[in-house]
């Protein structure tokens, strides 16, 4: 119980990653467990808060705040640091690679402090797996429309069929070596110019 | 050798005019030339720069010179040994007051101020009195990080003109994408902050620059490039590599017929995504200081080139500003190193010259205390004998 009873702020301005890793920290038996999204009187929040841990992503712009504010210990009630001990290496090498930043009561037991970082390590690393995921399935979809558009194109144009449109593309892919979605889109550009020289812009030129 | 296969530099910056040394020697190729491919990585905190530096995920990085140094002291994070053997420019900080807080100091003032521009504190400490008798909260000023020469230069502009920066005002960190419309909304009353942040508070109305970093310690170390010293020893030719790319982007960026192109390329949406015209004005150090009023000449305002070659005497002047505000414990004097030295075989520098203490950071400063590099104590004592906190 002991171990679970800590006071623990998350900060992040990624609303679906700050859920994920504060149900995770419930899950696991954290109790005191605040959220924070928007950093607007951060200085007073945290003053009221007390946290005996603050877990905030790497790259948030408040971290100089929060720092800042560590400095005055008198306005914080308690000094907080962030890891510092070089002994601590390998726990920070992880939380570094995945993006997460913790600062911690001085005075805080190593292993209560690892336990957390722990589980916000891993949340942070099964977000940005899911978020790489999405990205990939998004630009596949993406990819495929493209295709689709290019070869619909070299159909209607060259009046051949969906299967010779695609061996067309795919033949000069393998002699360009370059990606399908590369040459379907510079067919795209090519038959956009024709359209557009078609529509009357030849008497510009 | 082909280009992929240069050795990468990653290289960390914030959104400031003084990243253009490092943006420039990607930019124009001068990293290529001297046999690196540079990587600018763009930060949005210092806090970021300096661990991205602490843990390996950058080379090198633009950062404050008192960072670099809170860093190799183990005073701010991790403490690991830095080795800055270039500064990124001179200048470039502006302290700009809200209009509000402007014209009520104006007004209790009697006119407007006339004074040098180092002791135009005087109308923040009128609003601060003011405020104090009718029962409001305090003046609050942001700066950008706790070890920072922002910070110092605030804090002896206020105890300058009278004010104890730690009780008559509240002094904030803030993080300077937010800077502008913290004043806007009236959460924070003013900022000291390097540009074009304050050129866009100007530009947007709500702002006056009371003084600037020329008006208060034009010669003090400003930002610094700075590497982890155990990186630079194991690759010795790849760090003076890319000192000599950085100081060539340096060099260009010295020179007033680059300007244009200079402000072009760091208007660019991925560098500081701010417009050409409104950067022009800081690089030819002809800042607009008040709303609607025209352009005015700051000599130093923001100078790249000329020398910047770090000294020791800049790292104990930083130091010294540590001890004067209560950031570090006596005697780090010894623990230096060679943190401030530049490269031997790269721009010719002369280690027994350049790194002497015969520089004087603090030449010309508005104070009136003078810095004596071989005695910081004795230089922060002469603040309390001077009235100055």
């Amino acid at each position: 119980m002991a171990d679970k009873d800590l006071n623990i702020l998350v900060i992040d301005e990624d609303p679906g990653r700050a859920m994920l890793l504060e149900e995770a920290l419930v899950d696991a038996g954290y109790t005191h467990v605040v959220t924070i999204q928007s950093t607007t009187n951060l200085h007073q929040r945290i003053a009221a808060l007390a946290p005996d841990m603050v877990i905030v992503d790497l790259q948030n712009p408040d971290r100089d705040t929060l720092e800042g504010m560590f400095q005055v210990t008198k306005s914080v009630k308690k000094p907080i640091a962030m890891f510092v001990d070089q002994s601590d290496g390998e726990m920070i090498r992880r939380a570094v690679e995945a993006g997460v930043s913790a600062y911690v009561v001085d005075g805080l037991k190593r292993d209560r402090v690892q336990a957390v970082v722990d589980v916000a390590v891993n949340r942070f690393e099964t977000f940005q797996r899911l978020t790489d995921e999405r990205d990939a399935a998004r630009n596949a979809l993406a990819d495929r429309k493209t295709i689709d558009r290019a070869k619909g194109l070299l159909m209607q144009h060259r009046k051949i069929s969906e299967d010779d449109a695609y061996k067309l593309m795919r033949g000069a892919a393998m002699k360009q070596s370059r990606k399908l979605v590369d040459i379907a889109q510079s067919i795209i550009t090519a038959m956009e110019l024709d359209a557009q020289l078609m529509d009357g812009g030849r008497d510009a030129i | 050798m082909p280009f992929d296969k240069y050795s990468a530099v990653r290289a960390g910056y914030v959104a400031l005019t003084d990243c253009a040394p490092l943006i420039v020697a990607q930019e124009l190729g001068f990293d290529r030339q001297a046999g690196i491919k540079l990587e600018p990585v763009l930060l949005k905190s210092w806090t970021a720069v300096r661990d991205g530096l602490a843990f390996e995920q950058l080379e090198c990085a633009q950062m404050p010179g008192a960072l670099a140094l809170a860093m190799h002291l183990g005073i701010s994070g991790l403490r690991v040994p830095v080795r800055a053997p270039l500064m990124l420019g001179h200048g470039g900080n502006a302290i700009t007051v809200s209009t509000k807080l402007y014209e009520e100091g104006v007004a209790l003032l009697g006119g407007e101020h006339e004074g040098p521009r180092g002791e135009s504190g005087v109308l923040v400490r009128l609003v601060a009195e003011q405020r104090k008798l009718r029962g409001e909260r305090r003046i609050r000023i942001g700066a950008v990080h706790a070890f920072s020469s922002h910070n110092y230069e605030v804090r002896a502009w206020l105890a300058h003109a009278g004010i104890d920066p730690d009780t008559d005002v509240e002094l904030i960190v803030v993080p300077r994408s937010k800077m502008v419309e913290a004043l806007a909304t009236g959460e924070i009353d003013g900022f000291c902050v390097g540009d074009p942040w304050g050129q866009l508070a100007v530009e947007a109305g709500i702002g006056h620059i009371v003084a600037t970093k020329a008006d208060l310690y034009p010669y003090s170390p400003e930002k610094v490039l700075a590497f982890r010293d155990t990186w630079v020893k194991g690759h010795q030719d790849v760090a003076e590599a890319t000192v000599k790319a950085i100081a060539q982007g340096l060099e260009w960026a010295g020179q007033e017929e680059n300007h244009e192109e200079l402000a072009f390329i760091l208007s660019n949406k991925d560098y500081l995504n701010v417009p050409a015209p409104i950067l022009m004005r800081t690089l030819s150090c002809k800042p607009q200081l008040a709303p609607g009023a025209g352009e005015t000449l700051v000599p130093r305002y923001l100078e790249f080139g000329g020398d910047c070659l770090p000294t020791k005497a800049g790292a104990l002047w930083l130091l010294a500003q540590m001890r004067r505000w209560g950031q570090a414990e006596a005697g780090f004097e010894k623990d230096l190193g060679t943190i401030f030295q530049p490269f031997t075989r790269v721009i010719g520098a002369d280690p027994e010259q350049d790194n002497s203490v015969n520089e004087d950071p603090g030449r010309m400063a508005f104070d009136g205390v003078p810095f004596t590099a071989s005695d910081i104590e004795a230089y922060r004592h002469n603040f309390a004998a001077s009235g100055q906190s």
